[in-house]
């Protein structure tokens, strides 16, 4: 559990590099989640996302969520939350979620469990750049 | 009296074009009381109320929890993967952190 990592980063993520750090012996799979810059919101082409968060306050929420999915799911073996931050482009991924447990079904519901409990409760808000205008993600009517 | 500093994110600091502002309260002064406050100076955000999460340090707070003096009230916009019901996240989320505190 000390290995876990969580982290809210500005650089480009890496998914290689969070399978690596939730490798262990006894994990017989590793689940990775990648979130990525999508090039449209409902039809309006998009030209980049500006993401932005409360930093120490999201790597708690990563954090507790990770407890969470230990305390549920106690075969699993490590877990890797990471948010990006700042400007990203199309194709780009935003967050990777990584867990390794000792079997597949654990670390396919343990993944899904993480990043769904992530967009309720930690800190992040993206904003949309398009064409001809911008929106911050979560408010409408604004 | 009781003087707490409030935060902005997303949204709200670029409608409020700060990070930060403080605001001097009543003892006993609550989130709400501090909402009122900023709203005070910052009538823009008023009509946001019912989407707005509160945070103190790393966890969220309801609209009636007392603030003490050297707080840093921290204000939210959603986040982003809000959807369907954004007040509904507010609530589940300010709820679960006093459940967690009180236990």
């Amino acid at each position: 559990m000390d290995g876990d990592i969580y982290k809210i980063v500005e650089q480009p993520l890496s998914p290689d590099a969070v399978a690596a750090s939730v490798g262990d012996p006894a994990a017989g799979g590793v689940v990775i989640f990648s979130g990525i810059v999508r090039n449209e919101k409902d039809g309006r082409p998009v030209k980049y996302l500006e993401y932005e968060a409360h930093a120490a306050m999201a790597e708690a929420k990563m954090r507790e969520i990770g407890a969470a999915v230990r305390q549920r799911w106690p075969s699993v073996k490590a877990v890797t939350m990471l948010h990006r931050i700042g400007r990203l482009e199309i194709g780009e991924s935003s967050v990777l979620i990584a867990v390794s447990a000792a079997h597949r079904r654990e670390a396919f519901e343990a993944c899904q469990y993480a990043i769904d409990t992530l967009k309720q409760r930690v800190p992040v808000w993206k904003k949309e750049h398009f064409e001809d205008g911008e929106v911050w993600v979560g408010l409408q009517g604004g | 009296m009781l003087r707490v500093a409030v935060r902005f994110f997303a949204r709200y600091r670029e409608a409020t074009g700060r990070q930060r502002l403080e605001v001097d309260l009543p003892d006993g002064g609550t989130v709400e009381a501090a909402w009122a406050a900023v709203v005070d100076r910052h009538p823009e955000l008023g009509r946001y109320r019912p989407f707005t999460l509160f945070a103190i340090g790393n966890d969220y707070v309801g609209p009636d929890h007392a603030l003490r003096p050297g707080d840093e009230l921290c204000l939210f916009p959603p986040v982003s993967g809000g959807s369907a019901s954004r007040s509904r996240t507010a609530r589940r989320a300010s709820r679960s952190d006093r459940a967690r505190s009180a236990g």
